[in-house]
């Protein structure tokens, strides 16, 4: 049985709206849910509703789940989001749902912007033990473009990448992980343990992505290097979460996840 | 756990705007699910509003609409609840047992909520899409004084090959970067499954047989047969023409005595309105919401100025 407390929580003279689930028992610690740029806090599907609920019931660890500024219950009159703005709502969402559980260490999972702010959360504050990053956007490109393209867009973009195939061109962008990955990332494995999720549909952006990954991890001690992960799914895209096997998917690797997280930070930074 | 930190951030008030919300944690459709009560601060009218909303992923990219909605009314003085109906959102239950009467006894639920707010005398609904059939059947069923309906889901067999064509269409435009077959779902495939499985996967959503053909006979033309409220139907589109089916509802309306008031607000990103709407960080129908809410804020003030005549 989870107990389930909406709240509005102040920020920036507007309120963010939230969900904090709790396990019956003193949660292990606190999870972090965030979503890219136009889903609200249960996510497509409930996908995050069902992985709070999982959390609390499996493995005794709360979460809250956020609206960003402008979506879903909370307030602001905001028409276009950025990088920036939704990251300090994301800190200021940890820190009220530390002061609220009382746990002192937390992990954070997202996609898209959600898992860019996931990373950086983990680099930034040494009271995060893990971090799932679905889809992150790894550059500032990607994240100042957050939200996916709209139909037409895509339609276009589906059929210029085809006619670079039949062209021999893949047409990839030189630059994979901005500075502020690179920081952040090398932040995080100092003290918590990050797991990059991808599906198969981005081999193009895997294949550049993965070396760049590498090169940075080569020159860490093992002890660090062992704290990431690259999982790629196989079959249909993870965008949307558009396929029931992709959200179970996705919530079984999250809750994996959060639960070695837990497990491998050390005693005193868990209640 | 601190619970009385948590219970002081169960709501807010902006004195400003002279309206407040509180989450509540009511039982709706037979299990515990979230709500939001938007409220004046002030004086308020008797007329309490119960948003109904709409039917698999078009929840949550109609939330927004329906969040501005809310508190455009409330700032003119009438408190809205909005909520989550089983198998959406924050609810207790899964998606496997939504349908059509599901989202009824959710929404009929929702209204005897609302009449117990203090200060709430009479109870209207509102809704966009299939929230808006929602809303009608609702207010034809439970004889309400006033609906308004956004785009109302006109013809339910018309709604459900819509949603199965989104899902082909979907895999069509995004089969994957090193797709091996780009045949992707058909029509066909997905309205087998719904009969050899009965389910069929709606883009991440399970639409199952049952709710598939419980949707499908719905046709509110034919189906109101009782309201005589008011309704204000609003008609979104491109180029600011109403469809055949709006056009036969507010007919019918008219048939059936109601107080029926049709308006159409054109944009050109009406195709938007109950799908994804954030590309690249920027709100495409928000340009259109606050169109939508200013209608029905008019006509909800013009409905009470008529009755306090």
């Amino acid at each position: 049985m989870v107990a389930e407390y909406p709240v509005f929580i102040p920020f920036d003279g507007d309120h963010l709206s939230g969900v904090l689930t709790q396990p019956e028992r003193e949660p292990r610690g606190l999870v972090l849910l965030m979503t890219g740029i136009g889903a609200t806090r249960s996510h497509r599907f409930r996908l995050w509703t069902r992985t709070a609920r999982r959390l609390a019931v499996e493995q005794d660890v709360a979460s809250l789940r956020l609206d960003y500024q402008g979506i879903g219950d909370s307030t602001g009159d905001v028409r276009e989001w950025t990088d920036d703005s939704t990251y300090g709502q994301a800190r200021e969402a940890v820190t009220f749902g530390l002061r609220a559980t009382g746990a002192s260490s937390f992990a954070a999972a997202g996609n898209c912007l959600g898992g860019r702010h996931a990373l950086r959360l983990a680099g930034e504050m040494p009271n995060c033990v893990g971090a799932v990053c679905i889809r992150a956007m790894l550059t500032s490109a990607d994240a100042s473009g957050a939200g996916r393209a709209g139909t037409a867009a895509r339609l276009a973009t589906a059929s210029r990448k085809r006619l670079r195939r039949l062209r021999g061109r893949p047409g990839a962008r030189a630059e994979v992980m901005d500075e502020l990955t690179r920081t952040a990332l090398l932040g995080a494995l100092e003290h918590a343990r990050v797991l990059f999720l991808y599906s198969e549909e981005n081999r193009q952006f895997l294949n550049r992505a993965g070396p760049s990954v590498e090169q940075l991890l080569s020159g860490l001690p093992e002890e660090q290097r062992e704290r990431f992960a690259l999982r790629v799914f196989p079959g249909t895209s993870l965008e949307g979460f558009r396929t029931l096997e992709m959200q179970e998917l996705t919530i079984d690797s999250v809750l994996g996840w959060m639960a070695s997280s837990f497990s491998a930070a050390p005693s005193s930074s868990i209640d | 756990m601190d619970r009385s930190f948590l219970e002081r951030h169960r709501s807010w008030e902006d004195r400003e705007a002279g309206i407040g919300e509180e989450f509540l944690l009511p039982e709706i459709g037979g299990a515990r699910t979230v709500a939001v009560l938007t409220r004046p601060l002030g004086e308020a009218h008797d007329t309490g509003w119960v948003v109904c909303h709409s039917f698999g992923g078009e929840q949550m990219h109609l939330s927004r609409l329906e969040v501005m909605v809310a508190r455009g009314l409330a700032a003119a003085g009438f408190p809205v609840l909005r909520f989550h109906g089983q198998g959406y959102g924050d609810s207790e239950r899964d998606a496997g047992d939504v349908g059509l009467a599901s989202h009824l006894a959710d929404a009929s639920d929702a209204v005897e909520l609302m009449r117990t707010q203090p200060g709430v005398g009479s109870v209207g609904v509102l809704g966009a899409l299939f929230g808006g059939t929602v809303a009608a059947l609702v207010a034809d069923r439970l004889e309400l004084p006033s609906m308004a309906l956004w785009e109302p889901a006109c013809r339910g067999d018309q709604y459900i090959r819509r949603l199965l064509r989104s899902r082909v269409f979907s895999e069509m435009v995004e089969p994957g970067e090193d797709a091996q077959s780009e045949s992707g779902v058909s029509m066909e495939q997905l309205k087998m499954d719904l009969e050899t499985k009965g389910w069929a996967d709606l883009n991440g959503f399970p639409l199952t047989g049952r709710a598939a053909r419980e949707i499908a006979v719905v046709d509110l033309a034919k189906d109101l047969v009782r309201f005589r409220g008011n309704a204000l139907v609003i008609a979104v589109s491109r180029s600011g023409r109403e469809g055949r089916g709006i056009s036969a509802i507010a007919g019918r309306l008219r048939e059936l005595g109601a107080d029926s008031h049709l308006s159409t607000v054109a944009d050109p990103f009406a195709g938007h309105l109950g799908r994804f709407h954030y590309s690249k960080g920027i709100d495409s129908i928000f340009r259109l919401a606050t169109a939508m809410v200013r209608e029905t804020v008019a006509w909800a003030r013009r409905g009470t100025a008529a009755v306090a005549g």
